[in-house]
């Protein structure tokens, strides 16, 4: 009896972890010894499923596309909720601010840009009518206007702060999916297309450039940032966190698995640092990642410069 | 425990990175499946095909035939238990690496690693630096091979001492002495897996014995009628074996896409 106890206990934990998902742990991996990583905020304190993120002013800002809403987390830790359901959002992507703090997301099942203004006030800046079916990628032109990647009509518009729409880079370019965007300080438009899994670089007389493919390790580009020279990327197909730099071209600064591995949105932080969101789909939860480089870390770079 | 494991590893992996010649002929092994596994293929034919009377025959096929599907199932066990268990192998573990446990980063202790010489192992490095990094070596807890090896050796001792103690030999000092030589798994990896290796050789002899009425003997007679299907059959098994299986579950995973 004793015996056959014996035997059953592990027979019966092996097909018990068979049976039953057991809940992984995460690793990241850092390439070299440059980087240094922590939580910075977890589901929670109040959000769900991450997506766009955005630091302004000490804030944090996200786009919560698990929760449907625009939160702002504070300097204290608290999370208040700009957006939500109640407005008719769905889908929150990505998320600017405006110098003047205005704060402009887009939403790739309600569609059109959105707009929440010092007082709180949500409303749609340009909707579907004029073009924008599923609004992704998201970014603040140097002459103020927005730049919106829309994934459904393969192309990027501009909208003006009165919410007039012009196409500012049409289906012709070949660009299927602009799900992030992000100028330099040249004026150069990086665009990461997450179906056909490319970035380009749309310089200031509107040439545009393929700059990174799946021959160079790119798997899918989620969200990209820039940063003194560096352009940063998050992959969430191979859970990858890269640099580009002209130089150096694409390299890997840290892998991610586990419940850590769907790296979306990408920003850069105090300090210098890269804030990071992970969705967790299995659990429907996310996190904040705060990835820091100690000094010395990427080589400056010369920004990239159209020729004159 | 933990300072035996790590003692463990540090005695066995020193004997890295002194020698490119000794570093190659360990990651030959490894790598190698005819060196590693066909061994241990060969030892259980050996004990198929015993110089003894037919009786002992057929008790030394029972032996075998429940090893092998014994290690079947402790590939499984240690496979899910990996997938599940989130533990990069020790080479990586002297990089920089940052585990989550709870909703903490925490950074787990460097590890003291002797890189071996051998061409596989400074490609293994270079492919570190470039971010490519295999799943499996995210999985090393536990040993899907040392468990696997180690139940078919256990499997052919019991069915030859003396072709067993090859078998047995080979697995220690080849497959499993240089998983730990090369930074692949901990001592501690190697050992769990052998106790699952263990724990379902004698599980499936006593449900063989018991709760299957004997299965095994009819099996084994079974194999006496009809010689040239067995062969064909062993010979598909051990080849699979020998690779752990690799091409099954990738056919299992292909049909998997389409069904």
């Amino acid at each position: 009896m004793i015996f056959r106890l014996c035997l059953a206990i592990p027979l019966l934990a092996t097909l018990a972890m068979l049976s039953f998902p057991v809940r992984q742990s995460g690793l990241a991996l850092f390439m070299d010894d440059n980087g240094e990583a922590a939580i910075m905020a977890i589901s929670a304190d109040g959000f769900t499923a991450p997506d766009g993120i955005a630091w302004h002013n000490n804030q944090l800002y996200l786009a919560d596309e698990g929760g449907n809403a625009v939160l702002l987390r504070t300097m204290n830790k608290e999370i208040h909720r700009l957006a939500d359901a109640d407005a008719k959002i769905q889908s929150p992507e990505d998320v600017v601010v405006h110098a003047d703090g205005t704060i402009f997301f887009t939403d790739d099942d309600a569609g059109g840009l959105w707009q929440i203004n010092a007082a709180g006030a949500v409303s749609q800046l340009a909707d579907k009518s004029q073009g924008l079916m599923s609004t992704e990628g998201l970014a603040i032109a140097p002459n103020g206007n927005l730049i919106v990647g829309d994934g459904e009509a393969h192309a990027i518009f501009e909208v003006t702060r009165q919410g007039e729409v012009s196409v500012f880079l049409g289906p012709e370019a070949g660009i299927s999916k602009p799900e992030s965007l992000v100028f330099d300080g040249a004026e150069n438009l990086y665009i990461a297309d997450n179906r056909e899994n490319i970035v380009y670089r749309l310089d200031r007389d509107h040439k545009l450039q393929t700059l990174i493919t799946a021959r160079d390790g790119l798997t899918q580009p989620e969200s990209i940032c820039y940063h003194d020279g560096n352009l940063y990327i998050t992959d969430d197909e191979a859970g990858k966190l890269y640099c580009y730099t002209p130089r150096d071209g694409l390299r890997t600064l840290a892998v991610f698995a586990g419940r850590l591995k769907y790296v979306q949105g990408i920003t850069v932080g105090p300090e210098g640092s890269l804030l990071i969101t992970v969705q967790d789909p299995k659990h429907k939860q996310g996190l904040i990642l705060k990835v820091a480089r100690t000094a010395e870390h990427e080589r400056q770079q010369p920004v990239f410069t159209s020729p004159e | 425990m933990p300072d035996i494991n790590l003692w463990l590893f540090r005695s066995f992996n020193g004997v890295a990175g002194h020698s490119w010649y000794l570093d190659s002929v360990v990651a030959l092994a490894m790598a190698n499946e005819l060196i590693k596994s066909a061994t241990i293929g060969a030892c259980f034919f050996a004990g198929w095909y015993p110089a003894a009377a037919p009786v002992d025959m057929l008790t030394a096929r029972r032996s075998l035939l429940i090893a092998l599907v014994a290690a079947i199932f402790t590939l499984a066990t240690t496979t899910v238990i990996s997938h599940a268990v989130l533990q990069p192998r020790p080479y990586l573990q002297a990089h920089k690496v940052y585990q989550l446990k709870g909703n903490q980063l925490e950074e787990m202790p460097r590890l003291t690693f002797r890189r071996p010489l051998d061409n596989r192992a400074q490609e293994r490095e270079l492919a570190f630096k470039a971010g490519n990094i295999p799943p499996n070596d995210l999985g090393s807890f536990p040993s899907d091979h040392a468990g696997f090896f180690m139940c078919l050796s256990l499997g052919i001792w019991l069915a030859s001492r003396r072709i067993g103690v090859v078998a047995l030999a080979w697995t220690l000092f080849v497959i499993l002495s240089g998983k730990l030589i090369t930074g692949m798994h901990m001592p501690l990896e190697v050992a769990v897996s052998c106790l699952v290796a263990v724990v379902w050789l004698i599980a499936c002899h006593y449900f063989a014995r018991t709760w299957f009425d004997g299965i095994g003997d009819r099996i084994a007679l079974w194999t006496t009628q009809h010689t040239s299907l067995t062969a064909a059959a062993l010979f598909i098994a051990l080849f699979e074996a020998a690779s752990t299986f690799d091409h099954v579950k990738a056919l299992i995973a292909a049909m998997g896409k389409h069904i």
